[in-house]
């Protein structure tokens, strides 16, 4: 059925909180028949499209507990911080790359002008361009509901295709990770049909270098598995050993055991296998050079 | 079932205050078009796709086919209709549109000419990488995208030369009308 995509057909009630509290009780309240507007470039497409209709659209953009930018030991990004303030503050700190670039790779100025973090991740799509880099980060997502809090790793997040384990009655509050010891550098690679379209493959490779040898390296992969995920064979390739220029070369053909794509309309699985190890070479060899002090 | 809820709004759109009562559900872009009778923002994809709904919200450019317009209550709006030179005649980014012949059907032009203000304003010297990537999210089927790159090339150069105030974009333009 071809949808009119001119009008928003759904009726909802719009609430505005002016807290933190106020938000988490209004989803405790509310719980599946409710769902929070930050910037709405996937929630009011979706509800466009009707695959989410909410009775109850709580606006937490102007929430300022979600706001917080932390530089220090831990590097903590609120989730409602838009895109555009989250790039001035990575940029700030001089490392970062790879979320810098994925962020980048998100859109349009149009989007990152209101777009979060919390938003990519929350949504819970397999191919959120913030989720491979954060994954090499180790993140941590903050969560809250009018109860308790707790902290989520990012890789015990998602739970399927377009789902976390997040609860209903739970909002994000931040996104943290540890502060990059010295020789550590990250990288970000996607593929996409054209510049703003939603990525056929991501790739983000973080790596820390003792000369010539990698002693850590994380690797994640988005939107070639129901989830965004690490590549542990490929990491255990090459974590310890003496990097050549053959090294990513031959850990790319342990990409394939690391993912498991599908066909859809952006696709093939068996594109999606070749690009991820292209990409993979590529983020490696980005991320491997800037880590040389 | 819910109760009908309207909700009181105020939306300042090129520097004209307007008292407006809209359901949660109405998108920024209809209330321009339809109830202000402002038809330069164009509905395009309505999915956030094409670039050519943008407008600036505070000075910030946005597709106004996915923003609801509820959550622009005290905002200020900036539209194609409200960018002019300090004179009232074309901003110089217009002018150069049409030396550049960077206009066929038009339909993203309005789009077009508001990111390229938006662009001036963050960078005032932009390389043509940098014009290209600033206006990647806005899709033009005419073109070929090199005039209107050549029209924001030439505009840069004018405005830096100090020919007209940068100021005049995405800000009050009109006398506000106190409703």
């Amino acid at each position: 059925m071809t949808v009119n995509t001119r009008v928003l057909v759904n009726d909802f009630e719009y609430i505005v909180p002016s807290s933190l509290p106020e938000a988490l009780g209004l989803l405790d309240r509310y719980g599946k028949d409710a769902k929070v507007l930050a910037g709405g470039t996937d929630l009011v497409i979706q509800m466009k499209m009707g695959h989410r209709s909410p009775r109850f659209v709580v606006d937490i953009s102007k929430l300022k507990e979600l706001k917080q930018l932390e530089a220090g030991k831990t590097i903590r990004i609120g989730a409602g911080r838009r895109y555009i303030d989250v790039l001035q503050f990575l940029r700030e700190q001089g490392r970062y790359h790879g979320l810098i670039e994925a962020i980048e790779g998100i859109g349009k100025m149009q989007v990152l002008t209101v777009g979060t973090v919390g938003g990519n991740l929350g949504n819970g799509s397999p191919a959120a361009d913030t989720a491979p880099p954060l994954l090499t980060y180790d993140a941590r997502v903050r969560v809250m509901s009018a109860h308790a809090e707790r902290v989520i790793p990012l890789r015990e997040f998602y739970s399927g295709p377009n789902a976390t384990v997040m609860a209903p009655n739970e909002i994000i509050v931040d996104v943290e990770f540890d502060a990059f010891p010295d020789g550590c550098a990250s990288a970000f690679q996607t593929i996409a049909r054209v510049a703003c379209d939603i990525s056929k493959v991501t790739c983000a490779v973080a790596v820390q270098r003792d000369g010539e040898t990698c002693t850590q390296c994380r690797i994640a992969f988005g939107a070639v598995a129901p989830i965004p995920v690490r590549a542990r064979n490929v990491e255990g390739g090459l974590e310890g050993r003496r990097i050549d220029a053959l090294a990513a070369s031959e850990c790319a053909a342990l990409v394939d055991k690391d993912i498991s794509p599908i066909d859809d309309i952006r696709c093939t699985e068996l594109y999606r296998r070749e690009a991820a190890a292209v990409l993979f070479k590529d983020a490696f060899q980005t991320a491997w050079e800037r880590a040389r002090c | 079932m819910l109760t009908s809820c309207t909700n009181a709004i105020v939306l300042t759109v090129n520097g004209d205050d307007h008292m407006l009562v809209v359901e949660p559900n109405d998108l920024l872009i209809n209330v321009l078009r339809n109830d202000l009778g402002l038809t330069g923002a164009k509905y395009g994809c309505g999915t956030g796709q094409c670039g050519a709904c943008t407008v600036l919200i505070d000075g910030q450019p946005t597709l106004s086919c996915i923003t609801l317009a509820v959550a622009c209550d005290g905002k200020k709006v900036t539209t194609i209709e409200g960018i002019t030179g300090p004179d009232g005649g074309l901003h110089p980014i217009q002018e150069e549109f049409l030396n550049e012949n960077a206009v066929q059907c038009g339909f993203c032009t309005p789009g077009m000419i508001l990111m390229a203000g938006d662009l001036l304003q963050r960078n005032p010297h932009p390389t043509e990488d940098e014009i290209r990537h600033h206006i990647k999210g806005n899709i033009c089927r005419c073109t070929g995208y090199n005039g209107i790159v050549r029209a924001i090339q030439n505009a840069a150069q004018r405005m830096a030369a100090g020919e007209k105030p940068l100021e005049a974009l995405g800000t009050t333009v009109r006398e506000v009308v106190k409703r």
